[in-house]
């Protein structure tokens, strides 16, 4: 109950009494009776909405950061009153960037009526969030009196890093040429893949003979298998705040944490094998791996992901690298490309082994303190040694970029 | 979209705001004058409206200062001009006010092209300007005080009549309240629009809007106390004070009768039986018939009454037409002889005069439209020629109910002592009466009709009110009690009114056009004002005819009762009138509304019987429902879909230890609900006493 109001209401009251009471006559009653039938009915209207019950929900626990989300907002009349107005504040998760993180759904209800309200909003940022609770708030239609009501409970809702579709492979970025793609096959007598049949030579072994095929065709057919060398991949991730810029959705990180995960879609749609290791305050680590499951995982690492202070990373991935495997690729993410990230890929490009570095251009996301001239010099070293460079800016298309259309290589 | 709505919203908010100032407004004009100082007090409000709501929306110094100079410098202008000679208004007074009579009986295309300029320029930016501002500061509070107190303002400065423009200012100040509420209640950046989103404001401010009419008409309907000051009276005096134009009042408690010598009249006491004389006044050469006007009186004090405006010389001796200009106004000719031997200060005339030719004397005019003479030598001779306004009833009808401050202070004064009676007795007559000149013929053949003329009369005994007793209790009576009741009753409906002696015609002598008038044709009788028309007599004693009355006028004739003869009794009493009346306490309607009211309510409960659980006793019922809130507390609500037992068998995976309580609760509900037979009261206790060890449980366990 609104204190406040009550308190002003018996105040008036009382003055208009006074008055009639002092002055008598027609018109002092008059004003006496309408104000204390006004704070009646007003009264009396406040005291019977107070059967409302709501609750609120997602269509999902679990989406994904730029797309959309279906808030569900149920709230009931159990009384026979009509009630004017209900607002229902919802504290809102913080992915949908409202103001105050507060959503608040105004309308009237009849007599026992239900009212479903869905809104779809979008997520904007990744991350765990808890939500739910609520106040229902109702009074009488002359807003003098108002009662509010706790309600609802506690949701969470995970929303995952925004995943964009690079297309089929990584393309020229990865270093291959046009037309190139990552498999390299060798036919074989054993091997991963199945290739086909042929006919029967001397000396293939009778394990090897495809009976049912033999028999269809009244020829000794035998199978024939690939090699496959997959490409694998190592996603290393800068979360250094230093070198980054922006904040929020519009944010340099997420744009850094969207390419993660959209290369390791990609690389997991692709067959690749991907790991990720990302530097932040803690040093977190997906081993590289295939499938779907190994793609979840590293999106819900990239979930709760966030920047630090007080390390190099051109110094730590400089360390890192040499311990990547001879097979795999090395993919930097940074908003700094330093000379210490440049030896460490020159040095890995020397023993053969391919990297592509995604330079976020900071000065785009806000950032004043950006030295141009030192990143311009080692970035040309890195074009010297053959290493791409794809410059991503603010409004940088990721799928483009990966078309060629978009980014500057050596 | 959200923008959208707030505008719609917000689109009757100027009506609104239109109808609360236009009912100060004209709550304004009624209190304080229709022309002068009401608009004076309107226009002074109005700049001081415009400063402030300028200065929140754009504030600057010199624009504050600028509308504060100007006001006080009109307030000021407004007080020295008032402060003129009295009874006039001075031209920088006319040039001040400068607005238009809104009185639409008077527009001419002049003034309705200025009506016409004022009210959509001026008046339009006004609730503009007021609308912008209440929905910046969010907030009503300061408008409301600021009403309250000009509304305060009124009510002291005038009577009971301003009830209904309170009433209005009520219904739309709750209607304001209501919808500004609604209004705000999506104002905030933070409520989102959805689908099934959005107040039905549209519905609910119509829903106010029948709330207010109907608390105010019960307050105006339940009873109330009598007045314990007169602060109208109180107000008026002050406003007066303050504003000037009042000349001073003399007042002399000299007693004053018929006679030879006709002397300004200050004081007339009430007699019994009139004396007939047959004895020659004055010779009158008039090309009609008509009733000889010597003197109005205007105080009346329960007892008689008191000439109470004080005679001014004028220059001249011609008039201006007191009557307003769509009224049509004859002139005739008139000359006065006094006979040898009679002498008089009052100067007769068959109406407002237009000129007065005698010789060798100063005049002189009160506010009473009297006009006197120093010239006091027997037999005197004079020549009037008088303003005859015609007697039109539709222009009549249309007359409206603000009359001038002059006016009404003058001419609806009575005692503070008069009985409550009589005026409930002038409420019932004109009750079906919607216009002054109804009321006022219902008043006059009312007396006309139901009391007899009658010259052997008691006089009224000390210290009664003469009017109550003439009534109630002498029910027949003369010219002066007939007039003075006249005049009594329709002060106490609001209708200025004046009690006025002179002459009838007289004896005509056909051959020469002259009448004779006798000491026998004294009379009294009524005039009235009529606002943009101006003062019409009336004539409520019974078998007299007023001449010069319209054949639609004319009252049916009555058979004059002989002095002889018992004096018949009145057709309707007044008496069974007041019984009639039923103006008491609404007792019947109010009952039929209770009856009603609870009736609706009580057919309400029966029917949310189920919903409040008003003494329905259904435990086991109650007991699950409450165990459901429980469980989508938790986070398990029950689909509508969903039967009991599939619900229940649904949590089995999520309360494992606590399932046999939960199918022990549906079990129990089910029984009861589908079964025929209810549970024992023990096992009623035992499924609560299961329930309350769930709850205890479950509240005590932190969500998975």
């Amino acid at each position: 109950m609104n204190f406040a109001g009550l308190l002003k209401a018996l105040g008036w009251l009382t003055i208009s009494f006074l008055y009639a009471y002092i002055f008598g006559g027609r018109i002092p009653y008059f004003i006496f009776y309408t104000s204390l039938g006004v704070l009646a009915a007003a009264f009396l209207c406040s005291r019977v909405n107070s059967r409302v019950a709501g609750h609120c929900y997602t269509e999902a626990v679990t989406a994904q950061a730029g797309r959309k989300v279906k808030v569900i907002v149920e709230v009931k009349n159990n009384s026979g009153w009509p009630l004017p107005w209900v607002q229902y504040w919802i504290q809102m998760p913080g992915t949908f960037c409202l103001p105050d993180n507060l959503g608040c759904y105004t309308f009237s209800l009849g007599p026992h009526e239900k009212k479903v309200i869905s809104e779809d909003l979008e997520c904007k940022l990744r991350g765990n969030y808890t939500w739910g609770h609520g106040l229902i708030k109702t009074g009488d239609i002359f807003g003098i009196f108002t009662r509010a009501k706790q309600n609802g409970e506690h949701r969470q809702i995970t929303v995952l890093p925004e995943v964009c579709d690079l297309g089929p492979d990584l393309g020229v970025v990865a270093g291959l040429q046009f037309g190139e793609t990552a498999v390299s096959l060798h036919t074989s007598r054993s091997g991963t893949g199945y290739l086909g049949v042929r006919r029967y030579d001397a000396g293939d072994p009778m394990s090897r003979i495809h009976w049912k095929a033999s028999a269809r065709t009244q020829h000794l057919l035998v199978k024939e298998f690939q090699e496959q060398e997959l490409m694998e991949f190592c996603i290393y991730l800068d979360l250094n705040e230093d070198n980054h810029a922006g904040s929020g959705p519009g944010g340099s990180l997420e744009k850094a944490v969207s390419l993660a995960a959209s290369l390791a879609f990609m690389g997991m749609r692709s067959g690749y094998g991907v790991g990720l290791i990302a530097f932040g305050p803690e040093r977190k680590v997906i081993p590289v791996g295939y499938g779907k499951g190994n793609f979840n995982l590293i999106l819900k690492t990239l979930v709760d992901i966030q920047p630090g202070k007080g390390f190099n990373f051109g110094e730590v991935v400089g360390h890192e690298l040499p311990l990547l495997r001879k097979n795999r690729c090395a993919m930097v993410i940074t908003g700094r490309v330093d000379g210490r990230l440049a030896e460490g890929l020159a040095w890995l490009k020397a023993r053969g082994q391919e990297s592509s570095v995604f330079a976020l251009k900071t000065e785009t996301f806000g950032s004043t303190g950006v030295d141009t001239a030192e990143q311009a010099g080692n970035v040309s070293r890195l074009k010297i040694t053959g290493i791409p460079v794809a410059w991503v800016a603010k409004d940088s298309d990721l799928r483009l970029t990966f078309r060629g259309l978009d980014y500057e290589i050596g | 979209m959200k923008s959208v709505k707030r505008e719609q919203h917000a689109l009757w908010l100027p009506l609104i705001i239109l109808g609360y100032l236009e009912t100060l407004r004209r709550a304004s004009f009624y209190a304080f004058g229709w022309t002068g100082r009401g608009q004076a007090l309107a226009i002074v409000s109005t700049i001081v409206i415009i400063q402030i709501c300028i200065d929140y929306l754009s504030p600057s110094r010199f624009k504050k200062a600028a509308a504060v100079v100007t006001g006080l410098s009109y307030i000021g202008m407004v007080w020295v001009a008032n402060r003129s000679i009295s009874g006039e208004r001075s031209v920088i007074g006319e040039f001040l006010f400068g607005l238009p009579n809104f009185n639409l009986g008077i527009i001419t295309p002049f003034y309705y092209a200025t009506f016409c300029f004022f009210v959509v320029f001026f008046y339009a930016l006004l609730v503009f300007l007021l609308t912008a501002f209440i929905l910046e500061r969010k907030n009503v509070s300061e408008v409301f005080a600021a009403g309250t107190v000009l509304l305060l303002t009124e009510i002291i400065a005038s009577d009971e009549g301003i009830m209904g423009y309170v009433f209005l200012n009520a219904v739309f100040a709750i209607v304001l309240l209501a919808r500004l509420h609604l209004v705000q209640l999506q104002e905030d950046p933070r409520v989102r629009t959805a689908r099934g989103t959005g107040i039905n404001a549209g519905t609910w401010t119509g829903a106010a809007l029948v709330l207010a009419v109907l608390i105010a008409t019960t307050g105006a309907l339940l009873p109330s106390g009598r007045p314990k000051a007169d602060y109208a009276s109180a107000g008026q005096n002050l406003v007066q004070q303050v504003m000037g134009g009042r000349a001073q009042i003399n007042v002399k408690q000299s007693e004053g009768y018929y006679d030879v010598f006709w002397d300004k009249m200050q004081h007339f006491k009430f007699k019994g039986a009139a004396p007939v004389e047959d004895t020659p006044v004055m010779y009158v050469k008039s090309p009609r018939p008509g009733y000889w006007r010597g003197e109005s009186a205007d105080f009346y004090n329960g007892g008689g009454w008191e000439h109470t405006t004080t005679a001014k010389q004028v220059k001249g001796r011609d008039f201006d037409c007191p009557y307003a200009p769509k009224v049509q106004v004859d002139q005739i000719d008139q000359v006065f002889s006094l006979t040898s031997g009679m002498s008089s200060q009052v100067l007769f005339t068959s109406g407002s005069p237009a000129c007065v030719e005698i010789a060798g004397a100063a005049l002189s005019r009160d506010e009473g439209d009297n006009i006197y003479t120093t010239n006091t030598g027997p037999g005197i001779s004079y020549k009037v020629i008088s303003y005859i306004p015609e007697r039109e009833p539709q222009k009549l009808k249309h007359t409206s109910q603000e009359y001038p401050v002059n006016i009404r202070s003058l001419y609806l004064q009575l005692p503070d002592n008069m009985p409550d009676r009589v005026r409930k007795l002038a409420r019932q007559l004109t009750r079906d009466a919607h216009s002054p000149f109804d009321k006022t013929r219902a008043i006059e053949n009312y007396l006309s009709g139901n009391y007899p003329y009658d010259l052997s009369v008691c006089p009224p005994p000390d210290g009664r009110d003469v009017v109550d007793y003439f009534l109630f209790d002498l029910k027949k009576g003369y010219c002066t009690y007939h007039s003075t009741a006249m005049v009594v009753m329709l002060r106490s409906v609001g209708i200025p009114a004046r009690w006025v002696k002179g002459f009838t015609t007289g004896t005509e002598n056909k051959e020469t056009g002259v009448y004779q008038v006798d000491m026998s044709d004294a009379h009294a009788w009524v005039e009235v004002y009529f606002s943009d028309y101006g003062w019409l007599p009336f004539e409520p004693t019974s078998s007299f005819i007023l001449p010069g009355r319209t054949p639609a006028e004319n009252k049916p004739p009555v058979q004059e009762e002989s002095p002889a003869s018992a004096p018949a009794v009145p057709q309707v009493s007044p008496n069974q009138l007041l019984q009639d009346e039923g103006r008491g306490f609404p007792w019947g309607v109010v009952v039929t509304v209770l009856i009603l009211a609870g009736t609706a309510l009580a057919f309400y409960l029966r029917r949310i019987k189920n919903i409040f659980r008003f003494g329905s006793g259904d435990k086991i019922r109650d007991t699950y429902l409450s165990f459901l809130n429980l469980l989508a507390y938790k986070g398990y609500p029950k689909n509508a879909s969903q039967t009991p037992m599939e619900y229940a068998g649904g949590l089995a995976d999520k309360f494992p230890a606590d399932f046999d309580d939960i199918m022990a609760i549906t079990e129990a509900y089910m029984r009861d609900k589908y079964t025929g037979k209810s549970l024992s009261r023990s096992e009623v206790e035992e499924v609560r006493h299961i329930f309350r060890r769930l709850t205890d449980k479950l509240l005590g366990k932190s969500r998975d």
